[in-house]
């Protein structure tokens, strides 16, 4: 699994700033004894940002700068969170490669033995599941007989975590929905003696103890401020990855549950043809978040002793309008809820019940289950991407909040966009009994994307009104795609890589991470009654220059690498075979060559076209409302176009007789466009077939200047394919190469000059900058 | 007619001790084939097996001195898609009347899988002509036009709808080489 280069960010902030502080941490001596304030990172961003891939990473960047191997403690709220985390970082799991050298077990499974014996990272889960009994909050070890953690052998061999050579493993914990922590386990966690917490959440919401303990120390006794204490990833990146949804449809519905529930089946119905047709991983999955032993639309209580088709809680009927109306297969379907089952009335033998047991959530996940049925209180931590479609009952006596399922439903699977627009989106679907409960759930979804920062296009389709319908082409019509070519910066990164130092075999000054010596503690009492004494010690561990050059030319490009050979044809020892300190000169020196490999990779490397597997323009997914219809377009109407530039130019060109089709964002046809830290696709709004030639053209408001310069881009055309491809721009009023000019009048066709230089035609109408667009550049 | 079955019992850790497959679990199978057992003959079922050790270590000059053929095995082997909970096999794709020149196995979804190795000397890198020559051979074995896997040595045509892999950092990866603190090769006096 590549990390995108903001998730690296992210991880080496976390890591590189808790090193800094364990190097040289606030110890403050009381008589015999001293205690070390711990430090804490905060790491905020949006769901569905790869929050476990940045703390997995971190907590290993954390290791490798240790002179001792650490021991991790890592917390989650639910038993499916851990159980789904669990998973994906053991052996064998999607993360686990990111892990490397570290051992991965449950908490209850923690052996001191075997910590003193091995000499590698260990990484233990554990569930905070609070309970109260009586007025005491107990913090939950997952996986072990013990509520209460406090007190026990387990705790003491945590505390006390020895490692091979005599040391106290150095502690890390993490927690990912930290804003849950409350102040008796902070308590707890504090006689643990951590050395570090990593933290997802944002400071604010942090229990009074902890502020007191470790926020207001560190910032009263090691002068940090809040930004150093904070990590937080820039909602923006995300959306600029596969690793998020980019809309989101909340269609009202005032009808019964089983009508909602046909309705929403017949557009999962269309977004599984698209998934098999497009190769997602997996099928599309819809949710039904409902009440449990209730009878529908009442608050009284549903009555288990009876058969089962007169039962009236709202699983049972969802199941059974699934099954008995829509013919869905009974093997596709599992209910999530704590569902009373009286034994003289039992459910069908189909009816596949989760109610808790054990190995559920596993049970569950193997399923692979198409509808699942939940309770409210499951939702939290079941993160699907195959999740497209959510059925809310938002009716009579329903306490189901809509904004938490938003986050549920976000995750977009493979971690890339499709070319149908279905396949990037999700929706939700809401039973309501008035058009004024409709606004209101509008509302809080919409505040809930505000606050949360979420990058989504929100939709809201209200009762009565039809929601978006895919629109199919009435011509084939295609479009190349466009590949990258390295050949022109091959021999400079070759150069590049040529001055690059030979470390083989190196240990000196130069390959030793500097300034790294750590504080450990040694133990020196007995394991019944250990007591510790601080050392200094260290250097970081040594990494090969293979994975440094790798992670730091991936910053700027990670397509240099494509073209960076790092290893000799007869396979002997290459100089990337030499390992290095982390922050040692080395380290310093193979990071200042990636970056002017990457750099030169951005500069050098061209657009062509291919020949091979062209665009072939789809469907496009769009609302009947406000659709204007067109003659010599592609389909038959487009609505939602805006009416300052697209509009009258889609009036325009539909009068030029050219074929021509609006090119949906996201999910359309994409030009790569090649610079520092990713590599981005632009989307342009129209694309134009004329005699051998197709336009890419797009609108940009005048602001949009340093945007537009950034996407005009020429293209070179493909060995033995007639066709060539142009992007042009229309922007309204004068603009030139410096932007924006005084003049407001008229409209500016950008294009090329046949040196290659950029060309700005200011012409008076909008027929006239779309005749200077389509000419073909010489 | 009885069909060709295996089952690869995997050693469990040698590094502690435990090395039962060869004194417990590699005895008790010759037995059940030979029918000879401390308490007296029983009839030898048919079949047989084999003990055999992993020996060679897989490593990077190991890998970049393979022909093509050998290539493709280990290329087949190493694979290991963290994307898909199911981790599906590869299964080989060859045609009876025309030899592909890159196109070596597909998965269960039929997305191809291409190698570009003709052995060392040869080209060993993805380029405009190799992408092509792919698109055709996936067309005509009727695979699906996007994604393409694609293992070689240099990826010096970057196009929507190729995953790379490189050779050989990503099957040594796949193989089960950190790369962050293993060489690919032990220099012979550090």
């Amino acid at each position: 699994m590549e990390l995108y280069p903001f998730q690296i960010e992210a991880a080496e902030s976390l890591a590189d700033r808790t090193i800094a502080y364990v190097s040289n941490p606030v110890i403050i001596h009381r008589s015999a004894q001293s205690t070390r304030i711990p430090f804490v990172q905060f790491l905020s961003s949006i769901t569905a940002s790869g929050k476990t891939l940045v703390l997995a990473e971190a907590v290993t960047l954390i290791a490798k700068q240790l002179p001792v191997p650490p021991a991790i403690l890592w917390l989650s709220k639910g038993t499916v969170v851990v159980e789904q985390t669990f998973a994906n970082l053991d052996i064998g799991g999607m993360y686990h490669e990111l892990l490397q050298a570290t051992a991965v077990r449950l908490l209850g499974k923690l052996d001191a033995d075997e910590l003193a014996a091995l000499d590698e990272a260990f990484l233990f889960f554990a569930t905070t599941g609070t309970f109260n009994r009586g007025d005491k909050t107990f913090l939950k070890v997952h996986s072990s007989s013990l509520d209460e953690a406090g007190g026990t052998t387990l705790w003491e061999e945590l505390k006390r975590r020895p490692s091979a050579n005599g040391y106290r493993r150095p502690l890390v914990v993490t927690y990912d929905e930290a804003h849950n922590l409350s102040d008796q386990q902070t308590e707890l966690l504090l006689e643990l003696e951590p050395d570090a917490f990593l933290l997802a959440t944002a400071t604010a919401r942090m229990p009074a103890r902890f502020n007191t303990e470790v926020v207001q120390k560190l910032k009263t006794l090691a002068g940090y401020i809040d930004e150093g204490l904070a990590t937080s990833v820039e909602a923006l990146e995300v959306a600029g990855t596969g690793l998020i949804k980019k809309e989101l449809e909340l269609i009202g519905r005032q009808a019964p549950t089983q009508t909602v529930i046909t309705e929403m089946l017949q557009s999962l119905d269309a977004i599984a043809e698209d998934a098999a047709a497009q190769g997602l991983p997996g099928q599309p999955k819809a949710v039904y978040i409902c009440k449990t032993n209730v009878v529908e639309g009442s608050d009284e209580k549903d009555n288990p002793n009876q058969p089962f088709a007169q039962r009236e809680a709202p699983p049972i009927l969802i199941w059974r309008h699934l099954v008995e109306t829509l013919g869905v297969d009974p093997a596709d379907i599992a209910v999530y809820a704590n569902l009373t089952v009286k034994k003289d009335f039992p459910v069908p033998e189909e009816f596949v019940l989760f109610s808790g047991g054990e190995k559920d959530y596993d049970r569950f996940v193997a399923g692979d289950y198409r509808h699942v049925i939940f309770n409210k209180s499951l939702q939290e931590g079941w993160d699907e991407p195959l999740l497209y479609l959510a059925y809310i009952d938002k009716s009579m006596g329903s306490r189901v909040e809509t904004e938490q399922v938003i986050g549920r439903l976000l995750r977009q699977p493979g971690r890339m966009q499709y070319p149908s627009q279905r396949l990037n989106r999700a929706e939700i679907w809401v039973r309501v009994e008035s058009a004024g409960v409709f606004s209101d759930v509008v509302d809080e979804v919409q505040r809930k994307i505000k606050t949360d920062n979420v990058p989504v296009t929100f939709v809201k389709t209200p009762p009565g009104a039809k929601p978006k319908t895919d629109y199919p082409p009435t011509v084939e019509c295609f479009v190349p795609y466009v590949a990258v070519k390295t050949d022109y910066a091959e021999e400079r990164i070759a150069e590049h890589l040529r001055t690059l130092q030979n470390y083989l075999g190196r240990i000196d000054e130069d390959t030793t991470g500097v300034g790294r010596r750590t504080r450990v503690q040694r133990q020196i009492g007995s394991n019944d009654e250990p007591a510790y004494e601080w050392e200094e010690i260290g250097e970081s561990a040594r990494v090969t220059v293979r994975w440094l050059y790798g992670r730091e030319v991936r910053r700027i490009h990670p397509g240099a690498l494509g073209v960076s050979i790092t290893s000799n044809p007869d396979g002997t020892p290459s100089k990337f075979d030499a390992l290095v300190g982390l922050g040692s000169n080395a380290a310093v020196h193979v990071a200042d060559i990636a970056a002017k490999v990457g750099h030169d990779f951005v500069d050098r490397v061209y657009l062509k076209l291919r020949k091979a597997n062209p665009y072939r323009v789809g469907p496009i997914l769009q609302s009947e409302d406000g659709l204007e219809p067109f003659s010599n377009a592609v389909h038959t109407g487009y609505s939602g176009l805006n009416t300052s530039l697209e509009l009258p130019f889609a009036r325009v060109l539909d009068r030029s007789g050219h074929p021509w089709a609006r090119n949906p964002s996201q999910s359309g046809y994409r030009i790569p466009l090649v610079q520092p830290g990713k590599t981005t696709n632009f989307f342009p709004d129209f694309l134009v077939w004329k005699d051998e030639e197709v336009y890419a053209l797009d609108t940009k408001g005048s602001h949009l200047h340093q945007d537009a310069m950034r996407k005009l881009v020429s293209i070179k055309p493909a060995d033995g394919l007639a066709t060539r491809l142009f992007v042009r721009f229309v922007s309204n009023g004068a603009v030139d190469e410096a932007g924006p000019q005084p003049d407001s009048s008229g409209f500016t066709a950008w294009k090329f000059l046949p040196n290659g230089a950029r060309e700005f035609v200011h012409v008076d109408t909008m027929d006239e900058a779309l005749r200077a667009c389509l000419t073909p550049d010489l | 007619m009885p069909t060709a079955g295996s089952i690869l019992v995997e050693q469990g850790r040698p590094e502690k001790g435990d090395s039962y497959a060869r004194t417990l679990t590699a005895d008790r199978l010759r037995r059940v084939f030979s029918g000879k057992w401390e308490a007296g003959p029983t009839d030898p079922l048919p079949g047989g097996f084999e003990f055999v050790r992993l020996g060679k270590r897989v490593d990077a000059a190991a890998l970049l001195a393979m022909e093509r053929e050998e290539m493709v095995d280990t290329v087949i082997g190493s694979h290991f898609d963290a994307k898909r909970r199911r981790g599906d096999q590869l299964i080989r794709v060859q045609h009876p009347e025309r030899s592909y020149r890159y196109l070596v196995a597909r998965d269960t979804s039929h997305e191809g899988f291409f190698l570009v190795w003709d052995g060392a000397d040869h080209n060993t890198d993805l380029t405009e002509d190799v992408y092509e020559a792919c698109a055709e051979e996936a067309e005509h074995a009727r695979l699906k036009p996007s994604p393409y896997h694609i293992y070689a040595r240099l990826y010096r045509y970057q196009t929507d709808g190729v995953v790379f892999y490189q050779i050989p950092d990503r099957i040594l990866a796949d193989f089960g080489l950190d790369l962050s603190s293993e060489p690919f090769a032990e220099a012979d006096d550090p």
